[in-house]
């Protein structure tokens, strides 16, 4: 496994847990708690986070790998987009982050010899 | 009976005396209801570093999910002698330090938590009055409950004046004599013009053809007892006074902004005209005599009642200083008028309207139109339907928009289906406008909302109310030929059919009935997800203006706080609170320093939260 791999899914984990926070609001109001479009915002986090997940850390085989990333990079961008409409700027940032970084892992990935 | 007219000097000491306040000791801060603050740090360059004072919880809130019915808190705090007090929907009195929100004293009035005229527990706060001498009881909190008591309790103290009526409460529901069908609930705090109480009352909205006559009520602040009562449309019926009152001590006049008739959507039960109904009218403090009256919606069927408290401003014309009243109305019209005698300042047109088709109505063929000041939010154009809510119904908006009767504003109620804007909650409501006094200009929100409203004969009501009931929008108008079921003009998603702005706010210059700007205001909010900056927002409860030329207004969807500039309607500052602030602020300044504080109450009018909160602002020390 490789560092640069990791890097998105770390984000978008922390993306979750941001959703997480927005949603249930254990540290106090973020004017979205328990709101649809929080609840969607979280759904789409998690579901990015493992779709990531399972792709960076199960080592499924290459026609498998890039359907995952590409149904998690899906969910982390709608994520991100409910989350600017939620005005959650930073769980906005860290899907899209996330995002890029899976499109952008495997050009940095360098081949075995 | 018209007053004779002041002399101009008398009543510019008075306005200038009533503007130059540091205290919030009513609920429009003054008794001319200019929401007009004295502070001067509060600045549009010093907003930005505004900071929380505290945040205190009355505990006193519910969503309705329990027991008790959901909670309406729209309490404005009152200021007074260096103490803050807060009256709360489980009608507690909280006084707490205005520098700390630390809690000084509690009264629990002990009143029944049932909502007996009102859908939901509602306060918007208490009276404060300064008897001037020493002793026990010289100054007094008055608290209004939903079950038609007043309670009189001691502002140092927090305990009851045993000397005012009952032991310290007097039983207003003991005049209410004539179509008792609920009792006076007293939502509003009373005004307080010397040692007298104006108290107006809420009734039951919409579900009643007969209703307790109108009426104004005077209240001796010491004793308790009774003054005089206004009765402004007996024998008829009408469904509250309950708004807050204006008062110019100086001539001797309270104004009251006089509530619609019922049954509020069909009026063929009176035909005969009633002039003081859905106006303003002017009454003898001293008396109770009627002075004027203006009544701004003839023959009203669209529940557009006088929402809120007019607002009295001097305005410069032809060299003079005119004694002048601004009534806001629901219409979205601004009536500017002469508070001495009620005449017009600005003309007023005189429009055909559109005729109902009901049975038995009547509708007035013409409706007063001030086109000067310019209407507030637009109000003579139905919006257009909302392309993005039109896709995705699917066209539903675009069918309905062919499907259901509009003929402009002022068209009446159907059985086909009518769109009414401004609809029932208005242009404006009850948080009304703010006016700085030295440069006689006005500062109002509004909203643009368009709903859907259907008569339903008699015969098949019941058996169509019967699945959904006052949640659906159904409301019965017992005892005439009509129940009617009102909701928002929304497609299957709940998307509104009609395009933004839905909420605006606006300055208007007074001296020349000029609008200065318009903007949209606050940010909608629909399942959490916010709207775009220019779609604005609804809005309940109203603004604050400083000397230092910062509004300050909560009213909003989103849940902000927030400071515009006075100047262009910029916002300056927010801040995020527990539920739409549906409240007008306190502002006022406590040893050497200004305060802002909002009571955070929400209303499910706008979105299901509900909170407790009452917030305080300061600049850094």
């Amino acid at each position: 496994m490789r560092i640069l791999s990791v890097i998105p899914l770390i984000l978008l984990a922390a993306g979750a847990v941001l959703a997480g926070i927005a949603f249930a609001g254990p540290f106090g109001n973020t004017g979205v708690d328990l709101t649809l479009g929080a609840g969607l915002a979280l759904l789409g986090s998690v579901a990015a986070t493992l779709l990531a997940g399972i792709a960076t850390l199960a080592h499924p085989r290459r026609g498998w790998r890039r359907a995952l990333i590409a149904l998690a990079v899906l969910a982390a961008l709608l994520a991100a987009l409910a989350a600017v409409f939620l005005m959650q700027t930073l769980l906005a940032a860290a899907m899209l982050a996330g995002a890029a970084g899976l499109i952008a892992a495997p050009f940095f990935e360098r081949t075995p010899r | 009976m018209i007053r004779s007219l002041i002399p101009a000097a008398l009543l510019l000491t008075a306005t200038a005396a009533q503007a130059q306040q540091d205290s919030w000791t009513a609920f429009h801060g003054d008794l001319a209801s200019t929401k007009f603050s004295n502070a001067r740090s509060l600045t549009p360059d010093s907003v930005g570093r505004l900071e929380r004072a505290w945040d205190y919880r009355t505990g006193d809130v519910s969503d309705g999910s329990g027991d008790l019915a959901e909670t309406v808190w729209s309490a404005t705090p009152v200021y007074a002698d260096g103490t803050l007090y807060l009256g709360t929907p489980f009608y507690r009195i909280v006084a707490l330090d205005p520098a700390t929100g630390e809690e000084r004293w509690t009264y629990d009035s002990a009143s029944t938590l049932e909502p007996l005229t009102q859908p939901a527990l509602k306060n918007r706060g208490v009276a404060y009055w300064n008897g001037g001498d020493t002793g026990p009881c010289v100054r007094r909190v008055f608290l209004g409950t939903m079950d038609a008591e007043l309670h009189a309790v001691d502002a140092e103290t927090g305990q009851r004046c045993a000397d005012f009526a009952d032991g310290g409460v007097l039983n207003v529901n003991q005049w209410n004599t004539v179509n008792d069908v609920f009792p006076f609930s007293l939502l509003q705090p009373p005004l307080v013009v010397g040692d007298t109480l104006l108290l107006g009352w809420a009734g039951a909205d919409w579900e009643y053809s007969v209703a307790p006559p109108g009426n104004l009520l005077a209240i001796d602040a010491r004793s308790g007892d009774l003054l005089w009562e206004a009765s402004f449309i007996p024998p008829e019926m009408i469904d509250r006074t309950g708004t807050a009152n204006t008062a110019d001590p100086e001539l001797g006049l309270v104004y009251a902004p006089v509530s619609s008739p019922s049954p509020n959507y069909w009026g063929g039960a009176r035909t005969d005209p009633i002039p003081i109904a859905t106006s303003v009218t002017a009454v003898d403090i001293a008396s109770g005599e009627v002075a004027w009256t203006f009544q701004h919606v003839r023959h009203d069927i669209w529940d557009y009642d006088t929402p809120s408290a007019p607002t009295l401003v001097d305005i410069p014309r032809d060299g003079q200083m005119i004694p002048a009243l601004v009534q806001a109305t629901k219409q979205g019209f601004l009536f500017v008028l002469d508070r001495r005698t009620g005449e017009p300042l600005f003309p007023i047109e005189d429009r055909p309207v559109p005729a109902s088709t009901a049975t038995g109505e009547v509708t007035a063929p013409t409706q007063p139109f001030a086109m000067t000041p310019t209407p507030v939010g637009n109000p003579l154009e139905l919006p257009p339907v909302w392309r993005l809510s039109d896709v995705v119904s699917l066209g539903q908006c675009s069918r309905d928009r062919e499907k259901y009767l509009y003929q402009g504003i002022f068209t009446p109620p159907s059985e086909q289906g009518t769109l009414f804007f401004p609809g029932t909650a208005g242009a404006t409501n009850w948080g009304g406008v703010s006016v700085d006094p030295d440069r006689a200009i006005l500062y109002v929100n509004a909203s643009r909302i368009v709903q859907l409203i259907h008569l339903i004969p008699r015969d098949e009501y019941d058996s169509e109310a019967r699945e959904g009931g006052n949640e659906e929008g159904y409301h019965p108008q017992e005892g005439a030929p009509y129940g009617i079921h009102l909701t928002d003009w929304s497609n299957w998603a709940g998307m509104p059919c009609w395009a933004p702005p839905f909420g605006t706010f606006s300055a208007i210059d007074l001296t020349t009935g000029q609008t200065l700007y318009e903007v949209p205001f606050g940010k909608a909010q629909f399942h959490g997800f916010y709207g775009l900056g220019d779609w604005g927002s609804p809005t309940l409860g109203g603004p604050v203006v400083t000397a230092g030329g910062v509004v300050f207004i909560g009213a909003s969807m989103d849940s902000r706080v927030r400071a515009l500039d006075a100047a262009t309607g910029r916002e300056l500052w927010s801040d995020l609170v527990e539920a739409p602030a549906v409240s007008i602020p306190a502002v006022f300044t406590h040893e050497g320093v200004d305060y802002v504080v909002f009571a955070v109450g929400g209303n499910s009018i706008l979105k299901p939260e509900v909170s407790d909160q009452a917030v305080a602002y300061r600049l850094p020390r």
